[in-house]
């Protein structure tokens, strides 16, 4: 899915104030892609990825996912659209600690209300394809920073998205274990074909991006990569 | 680090989350309000009994009382002349009801005004007419009485007018002489209850012909001669008694019907500590980074404790002086309810004015402010013993509650051991009694992490066999939650326990009451006096009702209250023969028997006069009754079952009654008609025949049950509402548990909202937790409440009343507590899911 964003304004108040965090911000990610976001905290990397998933709105632009106009649908259809074609992985892991590795990677399709054995087999799957096979019935407290980011990328590919959108996935990891994930990360979304927006700190990661873009002055400027 | 810096972040702090802070001030309140509602009922009771009793005894230190309340005049000329006792007065008291006053019941007193000086200075505080004037109207013209001044500006009278009276013999007409006030407010009020009048007019309107109620005496304490001399000169059925012990055995009445009141007030306490409990964990959790933080920058243990503190004591002091603000208003309606049950019950009593004492309202206070700090301690000193790199976590408080689980399940079962002991004690205390009960309710609420753990397995299981990870995650974040869920879950617990425990009590009673009455009252029609202030028929009309067609049989009912001797307040009970199905506790010989000896002049006494003077029966076993007579012995037949009065009641045949106490007091007149006429209609012609001389009150059996069933249940209105309020403040708990288990999990439900879960999904999810506290709370308050429903039937009320009920459980009541406490979580839930749900899911993310 291509998605597009067209003279995107968004700015959050502060202290009575209204402080903008992104602005006239243009730019066109191509199916299949993989995309890079830089920028340094707070320049406006998460919001911009908030933007795109639909969880916030912009106060001005269009968001173009595909041929569907993000900014025109009420919450619950952009909640549907997210859970049906966009995949999260967040920085914190952030997995449900009440499930099962197996549970938290079979929550989406849950909510969908996929029949349950299929999406069984589909998260064993895909949970042996990030290494957790074994690891099914551990609960995310008993896991290791490694273990639960890989289960949160299972969990982010798990039902199928088109688009999967990945905010700092390696930041709360150690250098060789963040290699690990996002090797796997890559690996994954190029064999099946997916379109990945990440935003990171980590330079490691441009030599196999697809297009580079930093954040200045809340505008995406497009770098070497492309 | 000086406190005042501590206290800037205290304050700052506190400033955030109104909403929680003002739930926290209810909790208090509310606990605090009720207490001081159900004290200033018990308090200005007793005020206006003291007020009514003071107006009768005056600065009198003894008293000759006759057992009928009629003693010749003569015996006070005697005392005068004779004994030449100077110091005494005689006094006429009976109930009058003012048109005016929309059928209030005052009391008329007759007195002789210039021997009552030294006894009530009511005279010389007469204003308007001066004395002189006032007492020779008072004493040279008929039917003039003395009202106070505040009284006469109520009912719009002035010196000189007519005034429309009702006593127990119809309507009189009388003219107020002049009128009485004084400085004092205490006599002030004390006036206002009462009609003052000289012998002569109170004998004419009381139809006392040539007798006095009593004669009031000042005594010197040790003059004994002077005692004996007149104990020598009683006439039969006089009695010297002490004012003082006069008035405290009537107070002593409704005693412990106060003392079970108050006991179920401090249950509304109880639940609110819970709430302030879980309010400071919450806040102490929310601040764990700081605290940790302040620890780290050199804050002692013991200046995060005190910080805390303080904080908790801030919110008590504002919640207890809203409870007593609260307390003052709800006052209003308890008065109302319990003054009308003592009237019913007890002694006729008029509360014109509500009394607390500030020693009470103090009282209420501190209990508000002891018990959030002593809620608020165990929070606390979690957050004074954490280690700065630790700080407290929701998590590390999870642990060490699974840690602690087990000696929470030892210490829980040692308060119910103790409470079980506690009430095993053979003892008539009532605090003893309510300590056991209270042990037991403690060490039950700290049974409830291991008992959820347990419960929780069962209903996992059973949801893992649906669809639907929400379910899932719902009855997991109980357990998961259970440091919070747990103290929630218990006040729930506690809240509705009393509901099903209080509920099967009452419906065990009334089942057992019911059967009573169904036992007790046989005849087809029961007629009595419609006169409110007297109940008094005459035997005359027990001639003539025999004489009517279709009227097999007629028992004159007598009763009178004992005034006098060992069993003061009892109940005389006199039947011409005894028709009930009793049930015996006791008898003496055989069942069959039991007729003969009532006949013979044995007596019956119920059970709760068997419990109250220890009479445990056995051969040979008499009681003493003062009678016209003198005292006599009276042998006892048999103790039956028996809920007329917890005062006790004795009955006796009628022949021996008439023997004894004359044929006055007749109550009643329990009609039996023949085979196949009809009860409404004899009724109605007995009612036409009788109209110009008696005002009939005529009852069909089926009317008398449900007027006394009536009675019955307007006793436990008050506890119906105690037991509202305490739920209120379990409801109010649960809110703001259900409100900070959705903040705390703020960023999860964001994440669950990124991916993919509807509002609608997250609703449900939020519900089905709230509902499974609900249905926990509902579930474990059933064993808990039919335990306190035990304890109330067989131990308190045997204890308080003397009474031995069926213990009948409730089914209703189960179903009603699990209902209850599933609405009232579900309900709290709401707010805080729609306040969720409204949320931005990016800010939800960014949640800390």
């Amino acid at each position: 899915m291509e998605i597009i964003l067209t003279d995107i304004d968004k700015s959050f108040e502060e202290g009575g104030q209204s402080a903008p965090i992104l602005m006239n911000l243009n730019a066109r990610f191509p199916t299949n892609s993989f995309s890079v976001i830089l920028g340094k905290s707070g320049s406006g990397k998460s919001t911009l990825l908030n933007l795109i998933s639909g969880i916030d709105v912009p106060d001005q632009g269009n968001i173009r996912i595909g041929n569907r106009d993000i900014g025109t649908m009420s919450d619950y259809q952009r909640t549907l659209f997210r859970r049906r074609h966009i995949g999260f992985i967040f920085q914190f892991f952030n997995l449900i600690p009440t499930l099962t590795v197996l549970e938290n990677v079979m929550l989406i399709n849950e909510l969908e209300g996929s029949a349950s054995e299929i999406n069984r087999r589909r998260a064993v799957e895909i949970l042996q394809q990030v290494g957790l096979g074994d690891r099914l019935q551990a609960k995310p407290d008993n896991l290791s920073g490694g273990e639960q980011q890989r289960t949160a990328i299972a969990r982010a590919l798990a039902h199928d998205p088109e688009i999967i959108l990945a905010d700092e996935p390696t930041g709360n990891l150690d250098q060789d274990t963040g290699t690990v994930i996002l090797n796997i990360l890559i690996d994954l979304i190029r064999k099946k074909g997916k379109t990945l927006i990440m935003a990171t700190h980590s330079h490691e990661i441009l030599k196999s991006a697809d297009l580079i873009f930093g954040i200045q002055e809340g505008r995406l400027v497009k770098s070497e990569g492309e | 680090m000086p406190y005042t810096s501590l206290l800037k972040i205290s304050v700052n702090h506190s400033k955030g989350h109104p909403l929680r802070k003002l739930l926290l001030l209810l909790g208090i309140a509310i606990g605090v309000a009720v207490v001081v509602a159900v004290d200033l009922a018990n308090e200005s009771i007793g005020r206006s009994f003291q007020l009514s009793t003071r107006s009768i005894t005056g600065r009198s230190t003894h008293q000759v009382i006759h057992s009928d309340n009629r003693l010749d005049q003569n015996f006070y000329t005697r005392l005068r002349t004779e004994l030449g006792i100077r110091r005494s007065a005689p006094v006429i008291t009976g109930y009058i009801r003012i048109d005016r006053l929309e059928g209030r019941t005052i009391r008329m007193l007759g007195i002789d005004p210039f021997a009552d000086a030294g006894f009530r200075n009511y005279l010389g505080q007469a204003s308007g007419t001066p004395n002189l004037e006032t007492l020779t109207s008072l004493l040279t013209a008929s039917n003039r009485v003395l009202i106070s001044k505040k009284l006469a500006a109520e009912i719009n009278i002035r010196t000189g007018d007519s005034l429309g009276i009702n006593t127990a013999f119809g309507e009189q007409k009388v003219i107020v002489a002049g009128l009485m006030e004084s400085d004092n407010s205490f006599t002030e009020q004390a006036l206002s209850g009462i009609m003052l009048t000289d012998i002569a007019t109170a004998q004419e309107i009381l139809k006392m012909g040539d007798h006095i109620s009593h004669v009031d005496l000042m005594l010197d304490v040790e003059s004994t001669d002077l005692m004996n001399r007149i104990k020598e000169t009683l006439p039969p059925g006089a009695q010297l008694v002490s004012s003082n012990a006069r008035s405290n055995a009537v107070r002593q009445m409704s005693r412990s019907f106060e003392l079970n009141l108050t006991a179920l007030s401090l249950l509304a306490l109880l639940v609110g500590m819970f709430l302030i409990y879980n309010t400071v964990t919450f806040s102490i959790v929310q601040r764990r980074i700081q605290l940790g933080t302040l620890r780290a920058l050199g804050v002692t243990r013991s200046e995060v404790f005190v910080m805390i503190l303080v904080e908790t004591l801030f919110w008590g002091i504002i919640g207890s002086t809203i409870g007593i603000l609260l307390g003052i208003v709800l006052g209003t309606g308890t008065v109302r309810l319990v003054s009308q049950t003592v009237s019913d019950l007890y002694f006729t009593l008029t509360v014109n004015q509500f009394h607390i004492s500030i020693g009470k309202l103090i009282k209420a206070f501190l209990m508000g402010i002891g018990a959030s700090l002593l809620s608020g301690a165990l929070p606390a000193l979690e957050a004074a013993n954490i280690e700065p790199v630790q700080t407290l976590r929701r998590s590390s408080l999870e642990r060490r509650l699974a840690v602690q689980m087990p000696v929470l399940g030892i210490v829980g079962s040692l308060f119910i051991i103790a409470g079980v002991v506690l009430l095993s004690v053979p003892t008539r205390s009532l605090r003893v009694s309510f300590g056991g009960l209270l042990l037991i309710v403690f060490g039950n609420a700290l049974l409830v992490p291991l008992l959820i753990r347990v419960v929780m397995k069962f209903i996992s299981a059973i949801v893992s066999l649906f669809k639907g990870v929400t379910c899932q995650m719902a009855s997991r974040n109980i357990i998961r939650s259970m440091s919070r869920t747990s103290v929630s879950i218990a006040s729930l617990m506690i809240a509705i326990s009393v509901i099903v425990g209080v509920g099967t009590m009452i419906g065990s009673f009334r089942i057992t009451v019911v059967q009573w009455l169904s036992n007790t009252i046989r005849a087809d029609l029961y007629i009595g006096s419609a006169n409110r202030l007297g109940r008094e028929l005459d035997g005359d009309l027990q001639v003539e009702l025999k004489k009517f067609e279709g009227v097999a049989k007629v028992i004159a009912i007598r009763s009178r209250q004992v005034k006098s001797g060992p069993y003061t307040g009892a109940t005389l009970i006199s039947l011409d023969e005894d028709t009930a199905e009793r049930k015996w506790i006791w008898y003496e010989g055989n069942k069959a028997g039991l007729k003969e000896k009532f006949d013979q002049g044995w007596v019956f006494i119920s059970e709760p006069m068997s419990w109250k003077y220890q009479i445990k029966g056995g051969p040979g076993t008499t009681i003493a009754l003062d009678t016209d007579l003198g005292r006599k012995e009276f042998r006892l037949a048999g103790i039956f079952r028996d809920f007329t009065s917890d005062q006790g009641a004795v009955m006796i045949a009628g022949p021996h009654y008439k023997r004894y106490w004359g044929d006055r007091y007749v109550f009643g007149m329990s009609v039996f008609l023949e085979k196949g006429v009809d009860p409404e209609r004899i009724g109605r012609d007995i009612e036409r025949r009788f109209q110009d001389r008696y005002q009939l009150m005529i009852r069909s059996n089926r009317g008398l049950r449900n007027a006394a069933i009536e009675v019955f249940d307007r006793t436990f209105t008050i506890t119906v509402a105690l037991q509202i309020l305490a739920g209120l403040v379990a409801f109010i708990g649960v809110l703001n548990t259900v409100m900070s288990l959705i903040l705390e999990r703020s960023r999860e439900i964001g994440v669950l909202r990124a991916n993919g879960m509807t509002v609608s999904q997250l609703g449900r999810m939020l519900m089905m937790e709230s509902g499974l506290i609900g249905l926990l709370a509902g579930l474990f308050s059933i064993p808990l409440g039919t335990i306190m429903a035990w304890i109330l039937v067989h131990i308190i009320n045997k204890r308080s009343f003397g009474w031995t009920l069926d213990f009948v459980l409730q089914p209703d009541s189960y179903l009603q507590a699990i209902l209850i406490a599933l609405v009232s979580a579900v309900l709290a839930g709401i707010y805080p899911m729609i306040s969720i749900s409204r949320k931005q899911v990016a800010a939800l993310l960014r949640t800390e």
